[in-house]
């Protein structure tokens, strides 16, 4: 699943950097911060990138998933600090979406695949 | 190439940035100054895209090497009993000359690295050389009357502060009714309090007859000016400068707790007339730049960025008109709307603040006159964000002037400190949970949109103009607009994007489906923008599955912050 994520988020940010100057780096892709301290999104970046992401995880997974919910924004640790965060945070969404509510890693857990 | 003639009156940093694009741009340029340099001068404060435009002038090196204090942010005690907030200059690198921090600097030093560089670069630079009268009656040429002789040129660009010689001679100065405020300052010997997120930011700070300006600058100095009503220059004359601002100065507590017991070291100093805009800010062979065409109250540190942001804007409009003599008219109409909308942009955005302000602190003569609560304030009854706040629109109550206040809550909010008072503690991270709140929030107000409706039968393009970032040429772009006149000039589209908005007035098209096709047809990176700009603009708005209007709340915004700049 973690794979399958961060080949969708690949692509998205892949298509916005064919229009930015300075390129999001995609060599690493699960360690890019997304917004704060070193971010590279903008708040209106950001909001553009999540209807996006919404977007492509809608068609491929065939799930409404709101990354802006209540339960994204109260996270202790952001779904926004990292791409791997954002990509714990969307399994978490996707898995309870499709009701495999039993492989649900617990808040703010680590994707253990993409590493540290 | 055509190469036009310009003389640049004025050699502070508009007149500079003026001649230093002009000659980038393959023009001829002449400078007169009537003082002589270094020379004092008062607003210290910058925003990030005034470094910007000097990144691309290619003055990064001197810059760095002047070792100006870094300035991350702008912090306000803004309010009695309310909590710091800070506005942040940190944005994503997002192209080598974005910034996300400003400089504080001693204007006698950056003025003078500034007038150095254009010498370097070959421009011819007259100092004690007063322009004494221009004459504009030439359709081919403007004449100068100066050093006792006269100079003829093609273009001229008066850059000369608010003494402007062509400002006066037009007649177009109009003195603003609102911010009628005068600025007393000095300088202290003080090192800054604080060495985490809060080292070198710019405090504003309010007390019950104003507010005080405190900038830090090089070598443990802080500029420490009061900004009060116009009505206190009669006990100014009475106790004299000095023991005025001292006396005043006493009642800032929340100051004076930042300066401690740090010495005065420089004379009392005072400015007046303190706000002001033009008639027109360019026509035929003229242009006015930076304080010769209009001035604001120094809140938001806005004053040298106006001042570079229109001098580079002048410039690329004299380049364009010397290579596209036809298409005079349109560069002018272009130069003296986008100078007035920014400088539009700094008076909502201060009038919302002294707003806010006038309702915490006490009722005094300065506050009452600064607050914003009738929508007959004859006071503001010339300018467009005024008539847009008080246009009855029975679908969004919030833009009223009764919700005004709220304008700048809501940016406050976003950079409301979490203790009370300030301290070394304060981290820009701490922001980061209110400003993902608004972000969500934004995306889901706009989520809900199912159906958009634009404003008027056609969708059309209109040409417009905007300054090429690295090479500093005026391009022709094209803009939406409505067969009203209505129009968004922040974001250039082409036809592709024309069609997308054309099918959102024959069907049915809610916000998620806009988006993916702005994504597809290649405005990836600002979709939202455009969307949101439009609404602003009242060329589009939002219904959401009830048919309820969807109101996206006006975000408060000005030029030279961000990773958009005007220029």
């Amino acid at each position: 699943m973690q794979d399958r994520l961060l080949a969708l988020i690949t692509g998205v940010v892949e298509e916005l950097n064919e229009r930015r100057t300075e390129k999001i780096p995609t060599d690493d892709l699960p360690g890019v911060v997304l917004y704060g301290d070193e971010g590279v999104f903008t708040s209106m970046h950001l909001v553009n990138f999540l209807v996006r992401v919404e977007e492509v995880l809608e068609d491929e997974f065939d799930v409404e998933i709101s990354l802006t919910s209540e339960k994204a924004v109260s996270r202790r640790v952001s779904p926004f600090s990292s791409v791997k965060r954002l990509i714990g945070f969307i399994e978490e969404e996707v898995r309870l979406a499709e009701g495999d509510v039993d492989d649900v890693p617990g808040a703010d857990a680590v994707p253990a695949l993409l590493g540290g | 190439m055509k190469r036009a003639k310009v003389t640049v009156i004025g050699a502070g940093p508009a007149g500079c940035v003026a001649a230093l694009t002009l000659h980038k741009l393959g023009h001829e340029v002449v400078v007169y100054e009537k003082g002589r340099f270094p020379r004092y001068r008062v607003g210290e404060s910058f925003l990030p895209g005034t470094l910007s435009i000097l990144n691309r002038l290619g003055l990064q090196e001197k810059i760095d090497a002047a070792g100006f204090v870094e300035k991350p942010s702008a912090t306000f005690l803004w309010g009695q009993d309310q909590a710091p907030w800070t506005f942040s200059f940190a944005t994503p690198k997002t192209a080598p000359w974005v910034f996300g921090h400003a400089i504080q600097v001693k204007r006698e030093e950056f003025d003078a690295l500034l007038l150095g560089e254009v010498r370097e670069r070959g421009i011819p630079v007259f100092e004690d050389a007063a322009v004494t009268d221009v004459d504009l009656s030439d359709p081919d040429r403007v004449t100068l009357k100066v050093l006792s002789g006269v100079v003829e040129s093609d273009y001229v660009i008066d850059a000369g502060g608010s003494g402007s010689p062509l400002a006066r001679r037009l007649k177009v100065r109009r003195y603003d009714e609102f911010y009628k405020n005068f600025a007393v300052w000095s300088y202290f010997r003080c090192k800054q309090p604080f060495e985490g997120d809060l080292k070198g930011t710019t405090f504003s700070i309010t007390f019950e007859h104003g507010w005080v300006w405190m900038i830090p600058l090089k070598g443990d100095v802080y500029s420490v000016g009061l900004v009060v009503d116009r009505s206190a220059a009669a006990e100014v004359k009475k106790l004299g400068p000095e023991r005025f601002y001292r006396e005043t100065l006493a009642k800032a507590v929340r100051a004076t707790a930042i300066l401690g017991d740090a010495e005065m070291i420089d004379e009392v100093r005072i400015v007046h007339d303190w706000s002001y805009d033009s008639e027109r800010f360019s026509g035929d062979r003229y242009f006015l730049c930076g304080d010769a065409a209009c001035f604001t109250d120094p809140l938001f540190s806005q004053g040298v960025h106006l001042a570079t942001q229109s001098a580079v804007s002048a410039a690329s409009a004299i380049d364009r008109i010397t290579r596209h003599e036809d298409e005079r008219d349109e560069v002018h109409a272009w130069y003296n709307r986008s100078y007035r909308e920014t400088y539009e942009q700094y008076h909502e955005f201060l009038a919302s603040f002294y707003t806010f302000a006038s309702f915490t602190e006490p009722e005094s003569e300065f506050w009452l006159k600064r607050r914003i609560s009738e929508s007959d304030d004859a006071r503001l009854n010339r300018l467009k964000w005024f008539d847009r706040l008080i246009q009855d629109d029975p679908e969004n109550p919030t833009a009223s002037v009764a919700d005004f206040r709220d304008r700048a809550s809501t940016m406050i909010a976003i950079g409301r400190h979490q203790r009370k008072e300030l301290s070394d503690e304060f981290s820009e991270k701490e922001l980061n949970v209110a400003r993902v709140r608004w972000i969500s929030d934004l995306t889901k107000q706009l989520n809900r949109i199912t159906r958009l409706k634009w404003t008027g039968d056609e969708v059309l393009l209109k040409p417009y103009y905007k300054v090429e970032p690295l090479s500093f040429r005026l391009e022709r772009k094209q803009v939406l607009a409505n067969e009203d006149g209505l129009d968004m000039i922040k974001f250039p589209v082409e036809e592709e994007q024309r069609e997308i908005f054309q099918l959102v007035t024959k069907e049915t098209v809610g916000y998620k489906s806009l988006i993916k096709q702005l994504n597809d047809s290649g405005k990836q990176e600002v979709s939202s923008q455009i969307v949101i700009r439009l609404m602003e603009a009242g060329l589009l708005s939002g219904y959401d599955k009830a048919d309820n209007r969807v109101i996206i709340q006006d975000r408060l915004r000005f030029d030279g912050v961000g990773v958009e700049y005007e220029v």
